[in-house]
């Protein structure tokens, strides 16, 4: 596509049904410049992405006259218990400027002319706005936002991981696993329970749970519910994938068990390790805060952690919610990203 | 402004500089220690790669510093600086004394121009609290290097000090063989010689630190290990300040780990730890015996002068231990 001679009338503003043609459009064209493997996004993935999210979706668009999206600023929303108290963040994705369009404006350019009145539409401390903001950037993402829209870096995120054979399991003390297609209405509480025990979390409620592993259009996951004598007391959920460069990882995308439920980590430890060999995989690899309970128990496993390539950065835009606090309290797993 | 004189330190303004050195660290700590003028030598003047010490002055005395310890570098196929930035204070009566950006941001605005850049300090970095991190980071260009974890666990009590482990009590021409023949792996480290490992270690006159090392048969140093009980991160830590062991020569590790295992074990510590970056093979080697990645409330922060080396190539080149630090 050739690039515009001068600068053209541009309608900055929040998306509108429809423009998802247009966004694709662009989308698929950008990042399969940047990147040989990238499969193009179909419509049917993107509606599930943002439509369909009981979270809800943020999008900022610059279009064309013409209706040609030339810069997106965007998020996945995420309902969190934030202190016990519901609040919202979302995880900023997709973001891009078309390459034919990035000279046109001196810095910062379009991708800070969209993402400026995204964060102050969508950012905030009222009703409906975030409360937190945060995304795992390409280094050129990282560079703009830090310059320009106050990105922080809240951790360079290790993961952890071990073959197989290095698990070191123990008993599971009567609580077994059983493998469902879809998320029971008993997986509320045990997401609750986890949430009571940390700063902030994200809501893993039926609806939620259901959109992200089993609605998706573009990915198969594997469901694991805990069980002690019939009740769901943790879930896992788990995936055969690409991670950190890596192909064919054995992913623990969602782990959810509230503490002092040993039994059933072991036992969705057991079930996991069972999974990854079923499909092939010659290791597990998952994600936590280091600052989280898991990251110890995992690593007491025999997980090791180990460097990635991602960072954590975002902008909290409440004062009482600093990153520093973020940091220490927010806990998440590869679920609440868009990485698996 | 007019009021202040901001420049580098001179000599004659020692006695000045530590009435306010002292003052400003007593407050609020009570175990504090007043810093002799023979320290602030060790630290300042007899630091062999250099001093970087600037400060800001009200009526000729010195209400205000931004200092850093530099260190020699390997990096990018020749010597070059890095500084951590320490000791940086502003006098009680002062620190309203500017409107904002304060005194302390004015003090080290100077500083930057006088030993930042690509013929001069390559990257100046620290390890602040937040509050400290929250000014570098407003007003001073610092950004995260990594969220520091510590590599730890608890030493075990059945270890036996083997005998092919012996006590280092002056590093020689062989520490820079065995520096060499690891930093070939590194895009950047401080360079382990005799000048720098007798002074930061040997020499130091605030901590004693016991040296341990690996001989082959002819004699020649295959690898060490310096080790300090403190009270940093968490009580009664014995800490493996430097670590210095090529990663293909896992034996000698394991030497020096039994012999820091029993050490720590005879000492009463609760745990051994160290910084270790998440590239290095000892990373995961530490991890196979046994010891854990835990946070700490550090970043590790920093600052490039040489638009090629920016945080991402730090984080992903820099081999640093906690020698590298003014932490123990």
């Amino acid at each position: 596509m050739p690039r515009p001679s001068e600068l053209p009338s541009l309608n900055i503003r929040e998306y509108e049904p429809g423009d998802e043609h247009a966004i694709l459009e662009t989308f698929n064209r950008v990042f399969s410049q940047i990147d040989p493997t990238f499969q193009p996004r179909t419509l049917e993935a993107w509606r599930w992405q943002f439509l369909d999210n009981p979270s809800g979706k943020r999008i900022y668009l610059a279009l064309t006259e013409e209706g040609q999206v030339v810069s997106q600023y965007a998020g996945i929303g995420q309902r969190v218990l934030l202190r016990g108290e519901e609040a919202l963040f979302s995880q900023s994705v997709d973001s891009m400027t078309d390459p034919a369009w990035r000279l046109v404006l001196q810095e910062p350019g379009f991708f800070v002319l969209t993402a400026t009145p995204y964060g102050e539409q969508f950012g905030g401390g009222g009703d409906g706005q975030d409360t937190f903001m945060w995304g795992l950037p390409v280094w050129s993402a990282w560079r703009v936002g830090k310059t320009f829209l106050d990105y922080e870096v809240l951790r360079t995120q290790l993961k952890l991981a071990t073959p197989l054979d290095r698990l070191r399991l123990e008993q599971a003390g009567g609580v077994e696993v059983e493998e469902v297609a879809d998320f029971p209405d008993d997986v509320e509480p045990v997401g609750r329970a986890r949430a009571e025990a940390a700063g902030a979390f994200a809501v893993r409620d039926r609806a939620q749970l259901s959109w992200r592993f089993t609605e998706r259009p573009d990915c198969d996951y594997s469901i694991g519910i805990a069980r002690r004598a019939g009740v769901a007391v943790g879930y896992a959920v788990y995936r055969k994938g690409l991670f950190d460069r890596t192909e064919d990882e054995g992913l623990v995308c969602d782990w959810v068990v509230p503490p002092g439920e040993t039994g059933a980590h072991q036992a969705l430890l057991a079930w996991l390790r069972d999974k990854a060999a079923a499909t092939g995989a010659e290791r597990l690899v998952t994600v936590f805060p280091d600052t989280a309970p898991e990251w110890h128990a995992f690593q007491r496993q025999g997980f090791h952690a180990a460097g990635t390539m991602y960072f954590i950065v975002g902008r909290s835009w409440v004062k009482r919610v600093r990153m520093r606090w973020l940091f220490e309290n927010w806990v998440y797993t590869l679920g609440d990203t868009d990485l698996v | 402004m007019a009021d202040y004189e901001f420049r580098e330190y001179r000599e004659g303004d020692l006695p000045s500089l530590l009435e306010c050195f002292n003052l400003v660290f007593r407050e609020g700590n009570p175990d504090h220690v007043d810093r002799t003028e023979s320290e602030w030598d060790y630290l300042f003047r007899r630091n062999p790669a250099g001093q970087r010490v600037w400060l800001s002055l009200h009526d000729g005395r010195v209400v205000g510093q931004y200092a850093a310890m530099p260190y020699r570098v390997w990096m990018a196929g020749a010597e070059r600086r890095f500084a951590q930035i320490v000791d940086s204070m502003v006098h009680p009566e002062h620190r309203r004394g500017l409107k904002r950006p304060g005194l302390f941001v004015q003090t080290a605005l100077p500083f930057f121009d006088a030993f930042g850049g690509k013929d001069r300090d390559w990257v100046h970095y620290g390890w602040p609290v937040e509050n400290a991190w929250r000014i570098g980071k407003t007003f001073l260009k610092y950004e995260v290097v990594r969220t520091q974890t510590v590599v730890a666990r608890a030493p075990r009590a059945d270890a036996v000090a083997p005998a092919e482990v012996e006590a280092v009590t002056r590093f020689d021409q062989q520490a820079r063989w065995l520096y060499d023949r690891c930093a070939g792996e590194w895009g950047a480290s401080t360079i382990r010689d005799a000048d720098f490992l007798n002074w930061r270690f040997l020499d130091n006159p605030f901590y004693d630190y016991t040296v341990l090392g690996v001989r082959d048969a002819e004699g020649v140093l295959r690898g060490y290990a310096v080790y300090r009980l403190t009270d940093w991160n968490q009580p009664r830590t014995g800490v493996i300040v430097d670590w210095l062991v090529p990663p293909g020569e896992p034996e000698v590790g394991e030497l020096l780990r039994d012999a820091l295992d029993a050490r720590a074990a005879t000492d009463g510590a609760r745990m051994l730890a160290l910084f270790l970056p998440e590239w290095s093979p000892w990373f995961d080697r530490f991890q196979e015996w046994g010891f854990f990645v835990w946070p700490t409330d550090y970043y590790m922060v920093g600052r490039n002068f040489h638009p090629r080396f920016d945080m991402r190539w730090l984080r992903e080149n820099w081999w640093y231990q906690l020698s590298d630090s003014d932490l123990v």
